[in-house]
């Protein structure tokens, strides 16, 4: 409805040139309607939708439900409590057993790690293509 | 700037403004523009010439009781659409058609020879040969001139859904053509 649409499929073009179009509108047919909203009682006639307001209604209740829980669960003595300063363990202190080290060498883990690293970004890339195409044959 | 459609919906917009503000009389502009869109919809979509009216009836009756909830931003027809589906769907159930077993053999096929399908009846044989929701969809599509973000919202399905879905249909349709088309061929020969 919005765009002008480019139309390729010989079916579409055949739907859409085929679509018989509306007839005109019938006044009897019409004012039967009219008539029939018009005998609806006042009650019946519109008023604003309760629905309209259930939804900003139900935000600010889980709004006010979450603040409040929060205040609830929050301990009184947490609050009061002075942080203390973060001290990080003495890691270097720690001896590494010398045949792991031999082993487990930094060059060997760093190319293993290129390698997996590089066939999974060219898998991922094959992955997206694949699906693109797949997606835009039938979408488009 | 707005597209042909958006502007020729403007007035029925306004028109329903004015109606949920309680000036009754401005449903007049609304009901002449559905008379003509659901009564083809109506015929299109498997309900009797006799059935139509009531349905017409009914679906003004709904769409002026939800005047207030409809938000003036957003195009009309789709949203009258999506009323006028659900009431129709309601008599659908409502009806439901049956044969007794002892009679169904007689009852006459409703699709077409392979050879019947003239191109100015394509929508006769794509009634005949897809199902009820494909013929649907490809009607809101072609026939409506609806977008499928539109179709998504009146048949609450999600937007890739419709798209995948006409585009099922129309694959079908066009098997259909062919296979027609190859039958037709070779009975003529």
């Amino acid at each position: 409805m919005k765009h002008a649409s480019h139309i390729d499929d010989p079916v579409e073009r055949l739907l859409k040139k085929n679509a018989p179009p509306p007839g005109r509108p019938d006044t009897r047919r019409v004012a039967r309607a009219c008539d029939a909203v018009g005998r609806l009682p006042r009650a019946a006639a519109p008023v604003l939708s309760p629905r309209l307001f259930v939804r900003p209604l139900l935000r600010l209740a889980a709004g006010l439900a979450v603040a409040a829980g929060i205040a609830l669960l929050y301990p009184r003595g947490l609050r009061d409590r002075e942080p203390q300063p973060v001290t990080a363990p003495a890691i270097a202190s720690v001896s590494v057993p010398e045949e792991y080290r031999k082993w487990v060498g930094p060059d060997l883990l760093t190319d293993t790690l290129a390698t997996e690293s590089a066939n999974l970004v060219a898998d991922l890339t094959t992955l997206t293509a694949v699906l693109n195409e797949r997606t835009f044959a039938i979408l488009f | 700037m707005l597209s042909a459609a958006e502007q020729s919906d403007a007035p029925l917009r306004l028109a329903m403004r004015a109606v949920a503000s309680g000036e009754t009389e401005a449903f007049r502009t609304v009901a002449e523009a559905l008379d003509p869109r659901l009564m083809r919809l109506f015929g299109q979509l498997g309900v009797p010439e006799s059935e139509r009216d009531d349905l017409f009836q009914e679906a003004c009756l709904r769409i002026f009781r939800a005047a207030a909830s409809y938000d003036s931003g957003r195009p009309f027809m789709p949203w009258a659409f999506t009323v006028a589906r659900r009431v129709m769907l309601n008599w659908h159930r409502a009806r439901r058609p049956t044969v007794p077993l002892d009679e169904a053999a007689e009852v006459p096929a409703q699709q077409p020879t392979p050879g019947a399908c003239a191109a100015n009846d394509v929508w006769a044989f794509a009634q005949a040969r897809l199902s009820a929701s494909e013929y649907e969809l490809l009607w809101l599509r072609y026939g409506e001139d609806l977008e499928p973000a539109e179709i998504a919202a009146v048949t609450r399905r999600t937007s890739v859904h419709v798209r995948v879905l006409l585009h099922r249909a129309r694959a079908a349709l066009a098997a259909a053509l062919t296979q027609a088309g190859e039958a037709q061929r070779l009975n003529g020969r």
